[in-house]
């Protein structure tokens, strides 16, 4: 029964705290994320009571990862896990939670000019994978986990196209043992990418720099034998 | 003057005298300790340790060196030079 | 005993929804749940930081969890603090966890303000007193209100030294940094008492008698009397100098592979000099050095001294233990978010699957460091699980955005409608090349410049670049002599690296020039005009060698760069004329971030062949914001018959400056000060050279890295300005390079 007091004289702040959020809302809307961000704060300071608040603090998170800020927005997305760690939107969570590192780094110049993002800090990429993998394992009917899926496979290939990329680089910089083991690394840990054929051909151009012919030959077995149209290739 | 090339070294520096005290039926944790973990990984065989070492300074390839271990069930069957 | 659980009801809550609670209740309903669970139960709702009390009791199958929750901090408010900002107070408590909507942490608060009294008593004040109260606010909300009382600054009266025989007082205590204030030292604060001031004293007395022979030099005791009112500080030190020794034989024992032949190569201690702690460590850090070069990165290095008390002298065995030899299996490149991997990974001179080398790894640091794009970069290892010998390195980097964008709109009667646009980016699209289009348009001018460079053309660093670029400018414009130039022009430059420091770069390129003059052009612009005609098609040669040691790109704190280049209208163009040039710095670091810098420049030029003298749209300038400072741009030198500024064909400047950064905002990143004086001027030539014609100049200076690129802010004094000179006190630059 003391329950049902409290909402009477919570009722007319929950009015302020409606129409706080209604605001902010009307901020991010028109892409005003700074004010959007100021108001969900308020929100939370005056009113850190039920339903609004915790709304508040997702739809915060979003504004920073909006506002480009994506450390605040890890930050925030965290604490909202925290509080509220059985809240009906933690698909959400999750999913904002990976977009963030997913495409951190990006620019409006990318819009101008696209790019690939490999080679970009692999670690994040790695964090927003594991983050949707969370989510479509967790969730699996969640509105979110196709969208996620997609991005799961575009990250796996990312990945294994950094890693072989740096083989390259060893290759072009004469550390032919650098790049051995950065091409069987790749064939290890990124199976199923496009990235493992590039790999495995550079692991037979290192071993004839290195000097070991078994090696090589090796190699080049499991080449005809998985990928047989890819035998030809010229070692740097 | 010639364009500036930074030295590459890679590879396990081993000394003759360490070398020559491998013996077979050594495991491979008796290898690891006296000549180091091989810097080489190739997983597809597990079995056989390639040490490499050479070191290139401007354009001159230095002191190459190259040694192959192989192992039946943890053991030290041969050493090729 | 237990009991099963059919029903878990929470009461008490207003802000926390149940599930935080529920999600702490070990068991589900339905299954067993015994009294050891509600000592657990207990614990882990504290442990969450929502709740100042938690009652768990039972009623028949139900577990009751009745819990007061902390309240929320609705307000916090700082009185009375100026010497440490409001913000940093707030950022400090936010850290601590106390901050608006967080629930009020006491115990934190508590430390919090121990803390801040500690920060008072470590910056001199020593009545310091802060005080905390917390006030009701509805909605179980409360305000933390926290008053500061600074009180006064300690002020040092006196410091004494006793026990000092080879030296005198006088001379020890000018070391140190703390002591009585002279008379008119008006900014110093020499008497300011702080504790580490001290400290960092005392190692100063040591360091400087160990330098000096006296290897059993101790402090034997330090007093610091405090007077009544606690504003002025009494210190007496007295040491013991013990006596001075001279070194004996130096050798290197252990299996540290190094032949006594080598190591007298690497020691600056010599038999028969005088001991020197500073030389001690200096050959222990060529020894690591050494032993670092063949992979033995955790060398130990002891000393063992052998001190002869008799006839004053100490033998010194260098104890070399080569400790395991370690490889890096992997380099991982962390916070590169816009930069390409290859990138920062080819100016590592460390590589995978080699040797560990403190040596490459510090060398990799700085070159990261001296990318224009690159704001902080950090190294850590982490041992590889499982092989001992080998190590990851982990490259942090905080990447700094060094495009630069600028355009602009604008309309004057004499030249109508003005547009320029620019945009500049030494990273494009992260793959480190740079790329620079600018344009601008108005009646009377037109510019174009198109530059690319690839510092990484070929694998090792060969760098290739070129530029095109189409000028049209009034010269009176710039408010130098009267004439009109159209130039079109291109070129191509490699840079070709020579030594881990030392770089050459040479560029050719054809150039297009028209001279259009009016009738009150001055005489030494017909005059050229109707020796050499008005239109000239150059081949132009650059040449120039780089030296450059300096820590970063950004604000360096240590290091030199000398840039001395031969430009050529070479043989066969219709000018032939020569520039040499030298421009030099040199950076001292002065406090952890507080840096002393020199920069200077020499320019001379002259025609040659059948050209007898320096093309005048080729001559130097000076006076403006890169030369002397306080100076109107281009102003200074000799004039032409309209006593407009003709330049020459020899110019020095230099400046010094003392850079540091911006007190009260010392948080926004790219933002630095430097205290300068600046001095310099051109002359027609040599031998018109007179030293007290240099005009000097002093004054303050900001540049902010901003991301559209550098804005320089400037206010100089003239020291000597002459009649006739155009003085200029305030002026600014956005995206000039420095």
């Amino acid at each position: 029964c003391s329950q049902k007091k409290k909402d009477i004289s919570a009722e007319d702040s929950k009015a302020t705290a409606q129409q706080l959020f209604k605001d902010a809302r009307i901020s991010m809307d028109e892409k005003n994320y700074e004010e959007a961000i100021k108001k969900y704060e308020a929100l939370e300071a005056k009113y850190p009571l039920g339903r609004y608040a915790q709304q508040a603090l997702l739809e915060q998170a979003y504004a920073y990862y909006k506002y480009d800020e994506p450390d605040t927005a890890l930050d925030t997305i965290d604490r909202y896990m925290r509080v509220y760690p059985r809240s009906p939107r933690m698909d959400y969570a999750l999913y904002l939670r990976g977009l963030v590192n997913y495409s951190r780094g990006g620019s409006i110049i990318d819009k101008v000019f696209p790019r690939n993002f490999s080679d970009l800090d692999g670690v994040r990429q790695k964090e927003a994978f594991q983050d949707f993998s969370t989510l479509i394992t967790r969730h699996k009917n969640s509105p979110y986990a196709a969208d996620a899926k997609k991005r799961m496979h575009y990250l796996k290939n990312t990945l294994g196209e950094s890693e072989v990329n740096v083989a390259k680089y060893y290759m072009k910089r004469g550390a032919y043992l650098a790049a051995f083991n950065r091409a069987d690394y790749t064939i290890k840990h990124h199976q199923g990418t496009p990235a493992v054929i590039e790999a495995l051909q550079i692991k037979v151009c290192a071993s004839r720099k290195l000097g070991k012919k078994g090696l090589a030959e090796d190699t080049m077995r499991i080449i005809k034998l998985n990928f047989p149209q890819k035998t030809k290739f010229s070692c740097l | 003057c010639s364009i500036y090339k930074m030295e590459v070294q890679q590879g396990n520096a081993l000394n003759n005298e360490t070398v020559s005290q491998l013996q077979k039926g050594m495991s491979k944790a008796e290898v690891a300790s006296l000549l180091g973990n091989p810097l080489l990984q190739d997983n597809f065989r597990s079995n056989r340790w390639d040490y490499i070492y050479f070191k290139r300074s401007g354009n001159k390839l230095g002191n190459k060196q190259n040694l192959t271990l192989f192992f039946e069930n943890d053991q030290l069957i041969q050493v090729r030079k | 005993d237990s009991f099963v659980l059919n029903d878990v009801q929470v009461s008490g809550l207003e802000r926390i929804a149940a599930g935080t609670v529920l999600s702490n209740v070990p068991v589900r309903v339905g299954e067993k749940f015994d009294d050891r669970m509600t000592a657990d139960l207990v614990r882990s709702l504290y442990k969450t930081g929502f709740f100042d009390d938690v009652k768990v009791s039972r009623r028949g199958n139900v577990l009751l969890v009745k819990v007061h929750e902390r309240p929320a901090v609705g307000d916090i408010t700082v009185t009375g603090n100026n010497a440490i900002k409001d913000d940093a107070l707030l950022a400090a408590l936010k850290q601590a966890g106390v901050a608006k909507g967080r629930p009020l942490d006491k115990s934190a608060l508590n430390r919090i303000q121990h803390e801040i009294k500690q920060q008072y008593l470590a910056r001199g004040n020593y009545g310091a007193d802060v005080a905390t109260n917390i006030e009701k606010l509805p909605r179980n909300r409360v305000a933390v209100k926290i008053k500061v009382t600074e009180g006064a600054v300690a002020k040092i009266k006196r410091i004494k030294i006793s026990g000092n025989k080879a030296y005198s007082e006088a001379t020890l205590t000018k070391l140190l940094e703390s002591g009585p204030k002279s008379k008119f030292a008006l900014f110093s604060s020499k008497d300011k008492y702080a504790k580490e001031k001290l400290v960092g004293d005392i190692d100063t007395l040591t360091s400087f008698y160990r330098d000096r022979g006296y290897l059993n030099f101790e402090i034997v005791s330090t007093q610091v009397s405090l007077s009544k009112d606690k504003s002025a500080v009494f210190v007496n030190i007295n040491i013991n100098e013990g006596d001075q020794y001279r070194i004996g034989k130096v050798n290197v024992a252990g299996n540290s592979g190094i032949s006594s032949k080598e190591l007298s190569k690497l020691t600056s201690l010599k038999e028969g000099q005088v001991f020197s702690q500073t030389k001690l460590a200096e050959t222990r850090n060529n020894l690591k050095k050494r032993m670092g070069e063949d992979g033995f990165a955790f060398s130990r290095i002891g000393v063992l001294p052998q001190v002869d008390k008799v006839n004053k002298r100490v033998n010194l065995v260098f104890q070399a233990e080569k400790g395991q030899r370690t490889y890096v299996r992997r380099i991982n490149i962390r916070g590169n978010f816009r930069t390409k991997d290859e990138v920062f990974r080819r100016e590592m001179r460390q590589l995978e699957s080699s040797f560990l080398s403190k040596e490459k790894v510090d060398r990799s640091k700085v070159r990261l460091q001296r990318l224009p794009y690159v704001e902080s970069v950090k190294i850590n290892t982490s041992p590889v699980a499982g092989r001992s010998d080998q190590v990851d390195l982990d490259v942090i980097i905080s990447e700094q955005s060094s495009n630069q964008f600028n355009a602009g709109l604008g309309y004057s009667q004499s030249n109508g409608l003005l547009f320029n646009i620019g945009v500049s980016q030494n990273n494009f699209m992260g793959t480190g090349k740079s790329l620079s289009v600018a344009g601008s348009k108005s009646d009377s001018t037109k510019n174009f410049r198109l530059s690319y460079n690839n510092p990484y053309h070929t694998v090792d660093g060969v760098g290739r670049g070129f530029n095109v670029y189409l000028e049209e400018d009034d010269a009176d414009e710039d408010d130098i002599s009267d004439y009109t130039s159209k130039t079109f022009g291109a070129d191509i430059n490699y840079t070709i690296p020579l030594t881990e420091e030392n770089s050459l770069r040479f560029s050719i390129g054809g150039e297009h020039r028209e001279i259009e003059t009016t009738d009150s052009s001055p005489d030494h612009v017909t005059d050229f005009i109707a020796k050499n005609g008005d239109s000239y098609d150059n081949i132009l040669g650059k040449l120039s060698y780089i030296h450059d040691t300096r820590d970063r790109f950004l604000f360096p704190t240590t290091g030199v760069r000398h840039n001395i280049s031969l430009e050529v209208g070479l043989p066969g163009s219709d000018l032939e004329y020569y520039k040499l040039r030298y421009r030099g710095s040199s950076y001292f670091p002065v406090s952890e971030n507080i840096t002393f810098a020199i920069k200077g420049g020499i320019q001379t030029g002259d025609g040659y062949g059948d050209s007898s003298e320096l093309p005048f749209f080729e001559r130097f300038y000076s006076g403006g914001i890169s030369t002397v400072r306080g100076f109107e741009n281009n102003s200074l030198g000799p004039r032409d018959s309209n006593d407009d500024p003709m330049g020459g064909s020899f110019a020095v400047d230099a400046r010094a400056e003392l850079q540091f950064p911006v007190p009260f905002a010392s948080d926004v990143k790219g933002l630095r000060m430097s205290a300068f004086v600046d001095a310099g001027n051109v002359y027609t030539d040599y031998d018109a050279f007179e030293v007290d014609d240099i005009r000097y100049s002093a004054g303050l200076a900001a540049t902010w890295m901003s991301p559209l690129g550098p804005f320089t802010l400037s206010y100089a004094k003239p020291l000597n300005a002459k009649d006739g000179d155009d003085e200029q006190e305030i002026q600014f630059s956005i995206g000039a390079s420095f």
